[in-house]
C-alpha cells in the first residue's frame, strides 16, 4: 500500500466503508471493555472480541498488516481473558485501550493516507506479554511513551473530519419512497387537470378539483420534508458513547472517583448536530470532573458519598432536544464570579448589583472568565465554557447553568431538532420583515408608551414586577424610525436573561428554512441568517443573543464580539 | 501583450464610463429584482435576493466605485458573478453587449482614472473610440471587503 492515490475507485470505496465501520467498532469495544472492567460481566467481553476480530479478518483481507496484527495480539488477550486465564485487572484494561487507540490512529492514518505505517512493535510486545501470562511485568511498561504516533493521535483527534456518510434505517427510506410515490400521484393529477384547462377552459369544477391537488400536495410536500429531516436523524447515542472513556481518563488524571450514569442516549439528533456537539460535550464533561466535583477526602469531609455522580440525560422537549448534565460536586461560587467580573472589567459594578444569583452563574460563558484557581489541560484557562456557548448558539441551540453551592451544578444545552427548518415569529420593524427564532420569544406585550420608563437612559419596561431591558432594533441596525402600526413589544429568553425588542407590527408564527448569507458577507451582528417567504422575499433572522451582546456592550467597554 | 488570444468579454456601464468583465465569470444577467437589506453591512452591500431559492448578496457597483448616488430604471441590471465559488451580484446602470477583443489592445492600467481606485482596474481596452475598463473582480468584491467587514467585527 504505497498511497490513496494508487487505489482503485472500487477498492477506494471498500476502504472507506472499512474505516468507518472499524471506527464504530472501536468505539463500541472501548466501551464495552469499560463496562467490562465494572461488572465483570461475561457477555461484554464476548462482544469485544467480537468487533475486534472482525477488525482483524477485514484488516488482513484489505492487507494492512500493522493493524491486523495488532488486532490479533490484543484479541488473544482478550481470549485468555475470556477463558479467565487473566485476570482483568486495570493495568491490563490500561493496555487494551492502549491498543483500540493505537488501532484508531492507525485507521485515521489509513483514512488519510491509504496507508497503516504506524510504529506499533512496543505496543504489540506489551500485549504479548500480557497473553504470555507475565501478569507482574507490565505495570512498569504501562507508563512508555508511545513513540511519535502517540501524539500524533491526539492530534487527529482534534481534526476529525466530518463524516459525510449516514446509515439510515430502512424503515425510513419506505417512509420516504412511499411519500415520493404520493407525490408522483399528485404531479400526475395536476399535469391531467392542466390538460383538461387547456381544452375545456376554466370551470367551477376544475378550480375545486385544483385546490384539491393543491392542498393534498401541501399535504404531501409537508410530510416529504419531514421525513426527510428523520432520515437525517442520528441517536445521540455517538456523542454519548464517548464519554465513558474520557471519564475514566480524566477521574485518572484528576485523582477523582465519579460515578457515571448516561440515559435517554437513544433521543434523536439531526447529524450535522451530532457532530458539531462533539468538542461542547468534551468541554462541559472535562469542567464537571475538573472543577465541579470534589477529591474523594474532601467529599467525606462534606458528609458526601466518597464517589461523585455525573450523570448526563438527553430527552425530548417539544421540537427541541435538552441534554443535561448534572454532577453533585462544589457547585459554583457565585462571589468568586463576581470578583473575577469586576477583576477584569467585564460588567460594572452597577449591573453586577441588579443580577440575580442565577444572571451571575451564568456570566461564567462570558470569554475571560474562568473561576479556576489552577490551570489544567483543558479546563481552567478560561476558553472552555465560552466556546462551549458560541459553539451551541452556532447550531440555534442555547446553554445555561444552574447550581445550589456545595450540592450540584447542572448544566443544560437546549438544541434545536434540526439545523434547517426552524420555527419563528416573523414581525415587521421599519417597513421591513424579520424572523425572530420562536424559542427563544417568551411573550408579546402591547407597547404602550407610556409604560416604557428609562433606568441609566436606558429603556426599560416593567413587566410583573420585572425589569426588562427595551431593545430597539431601529437604533441597533442604524435605521430611521417610520414604521406604522401600534407597535408591540417581543419578550426573549436569552441566556437566564430577557430582553423586549420594539416591533411595529407581529405577522405571525412561520416555519423557515434557514439560509446562510454566505461567507462574503461574514458574521452580521444580530442577524442569524436569512430565509425566503412564500412570495420570494428575503427576509432576515434575527441572531437575539448576538443582538443582546452587541446592545450591552455598546455600554461598555467593547472587548469582544464573535 | 501580443500573444493572439481573443477576451470575451460582458460590457456595462456605470455613469460614462463603459467597463468589461470576463464572460465565463457571468452567471446571469437579470433585471432589477426586490432587494433585502441588510443592517450594519458595509454601505456598498445594496442587500440580498432571492436567486431562485439562493441568497445572493448584491453590491452596488456605483457606490463601490465612488460615483454618484442615482436611482435605478429599467435600464438597471444585477450581473451575476460566480468568484471562488461564491455567488455574487452587481448593480450596474445598464448591459451593454458581448464583446471579443484581442488581448493585444488591452494595455495595464494608468495610475488613477477618473477617480476610480486603479486597484480595481485589471487594464485598459482601447477600441475605435471607446476606452473600455477591464474590472478585476476579485478586487471589486474582496480586498477591501475582508477588511470593512472585520473592521465593522471589531469598532
Amino acid at each position: 500500500m504505497e498511497g490513496a492515490a494508487f487505489l482503485s475507485d472500487e477498492l477506494r470505496e471498500i476502504i472507506a466503508e472499512f474505516v468507518l465501520e472499524s471506527k464504530e467498532l472501536l468505539d463500541r469495544a472501548t466501551n464495552d471493555v469499560l463496562a467490562f472492567e465494572k461488572t465483570k460481566e461475561e457477555e461484554l467481553i464476548n462482544n469485544v472480541f467480537r468487533s475486534i476480530h472482525t477488525i482483524k479478518g477485514t484488516s488482513s483481507f484489505l492487507n494492512f498488516n500493522n493493524l491486523s496484527k495488532l488486532a490479533h495480539v490484543s484479541e488473544e488477550v482478550l481470549g485468555r481473558i475470556r477463558k479467565k486465564e487473566i485476570r482483568p485487572e486495570k493495568q491490563v484494561i490500561d493496555v487494551l485501550i492502549e491498543s483500540f487507540d493505537t488501532m484508531r490512529a492507525i485507521i485515521d492514518r489509513i483514512e488519510k493516507k491509504g496507508t497503516d505505517l504506524v510504529e506499533i512493535d512496543g505496543l504489540v510486545k506489551k500485549l504479548e506479554k500480557i497473553s504470555g501470562g507475565e501478569n507482574g511485568d507490565i505495570q512498569k511498561e504501562t507508563s512508555d511513551p508511545l513513540p511519535e504516533e502517540k501524539k500524533e493521535t491526539t492530534e487527529m483527534k482534534s481534526s476529525e473530519i466530518e463524516e459525510q456518510t449516514i446509515r439510515i434505517d430502512v424503515k425510513k427510506l419506505d417512509e420516504l419512497m412511499n411519500l415520493v410515490g404520493e407525490l408522483v400521484l399528485g404531479k400526475n393529477r395536476l399535469i391531467a387537470l392542466n390538460q383538461n384547462a387547456r381544452v375545456n377552459g376554466l370551470s367551477e369544477k376544475l378550480i375545486d378539483s385544483l385546490s384539491e391537488v393543491t392542498s393534498y400536495i401541501e399535504f404531501i410536500t409537508n410530510e416529504l420534508q419531514l421525513s426527510v429531516m428523520r432520515a437525517r436523524l442520528v441517536p445521540v447515542r455517538k456523542v454519548f458513547n464517548k464519554i465513558p472513556r474520557m471519564v475514566r481518563d480524566l477521574c485518572g488524571e484528576f485523582k477523582k472517583e465519579v460515578e457515571l450514569r448516561i440515559s435517554g442516549e437513544e433521543t434523536e439528533l439531526d447529524k450535522s448536530l451530532i457532530e458539531a456537539l462533539h468538542d461542547p460535550m468534551v468541554h462541559i464533561v472535562r469542567n464537571a470532573i475538573d472543577h465541579g466535583i470534589e477529591s474523594p477526602e474532601e467529599r467525606i469531609k462534606k458528609g458526601k458519598n466518597r464517589k461523585g455522580l455525573l450523570s448526563v440525560t438527553a430527552y425530548n422537549e417539544g421540537n427541541h432536544i435538552i441534554i443535561e448534565v448534572f454532577d453533585d460536586g462544589r457547585g459554583i461560587d457565585t462571589k468568586a464570579i463576581r470578583e473575577k467580573a469586576k477583576e477584569k472589567g467585564l460588567i460594572s459594578d452597577e449591573e453586577l448589583s441588579s443580577m440575580s444569583e442565577k444572571e451571575i452563574m451564568n456570566l461564567i460563558f462570558l470569554p475571560g472568565l474562568s473561576t479556576a484557581k489552577t490551570v489544567t489541560k483543558i479546563s481552567g484557562r478560561g476558553v472552555g465554557m465560552d466556546v462551549v456557548k458560541t459553539k451551541i448558539e452556532r447550531l440555534n441551540g442555547q446553554v445555561y447553568i444552574d447550581s445550589e453551592p456545595n450540592q450540584w451544578t447542572k448544566l443544560v444545552l437546549k438544541l434545536p431538532l434540526t439545523l434547517a427548518i426552524m420555527k419563528s415569529l416573523v414581525i415587521e420593524k421599519d417597513k421591513e420583515l424579520y424572523a425572530i427564532p420562536l424559542n427563544t420569544v417568551s411573550e408579546l406585550v402591547k407597547l404602550k408608551e407610556e409604560d416604557i420608563k428609562f433606568v441609566d437612559k436606558k429603556e426599560v419596561i416593567v413587566l410583573r414586577e420585572k425589569i426588562i431591558p427595551v431593545l430597539d432594533l431601529s437604533s441597533v441596525f442604524g435605521r430611521d424610525r417610520n414604521g406604522k402600526g401600534c407597535g408591540y413589544l417581543v419578550v426573549c429568553n436569552v441566556e437566564e436573561r430577557q430582553v423586549a425588542i420594539k416591533v411595529d407590527q407581529v405577522i405571525g408564527q412561520e416555519e423557515v428554512v434557514i439560509k446562510p448569507l454566505g461567507e462574503f458577507l461574514g458574521n452580521i451582528v444580530g442577524i442569524g441568517g436569512a430565509t425566503i417567504r412564500g412570495d420570494g422575499r428575503v427576509i432576515l433572522i434575527l441572531d437575539i443573543s448576538s443582538l443582546v451582546r452587541a446592545y450591552s456592550l455598546s455600554h461598555q467597554k467593547r472587548t469582544h464580539i464573535s | 501583450m501580443d500573444n493572439g488570444r481573443i477576451l470575451q468579454l460582458v460590457t456595462f456601464k456605470v455613469g460614462n464610463e463603459e467597463f468589461g468583465v470576463d464572460i465565463l465569470k457571468v452567471q446571469e444577467i437579470n433585471k432589477m429584482m426586490s432587494i433585502t437589506r441588510i443592517p450594519n453591512a458595509p454601505d456598498y452591500v445594496e442587500g440580498v435576493i432571492n436567486l431562485r431559492g439562493k441568497i445572493v448578496p448584491v453590491v452596488d457597483l456605483r457606490k463601490r466605485l465612488n460615483f454618484p448616488k442615482r436611482d435605478y430604471d429599467k435600464n438597471t441590471r444585477i450581473i451575476v458573478v460566480e468568484l471562488d465559488g461564491m455567488i455574487l451580484g452587481f448593480i450596474v446602470d445598464s448591459v451593454c453587449e458581448v464583446l471579443r477583443i484581442p488581448e493585444s489592445i488591452v494595455e495595464p492600467p494608468p495610475s488613477m482614472i477618473s477617480g476610480i481606485d486603479s486597484d480595481y482596474i485589471e487594464g485598459i481596452g482601447r477600441l475605435d473610440n471607446r476606452l473600455l475598463i477591464l474590472l478585476e473582480l476579485k478586487k471589486v468584491f474582496m480586498e477591501h471587503e475582508k477588511n470593512k467587514i472585520r473592521e465593522i467585527g471589531e469598532s
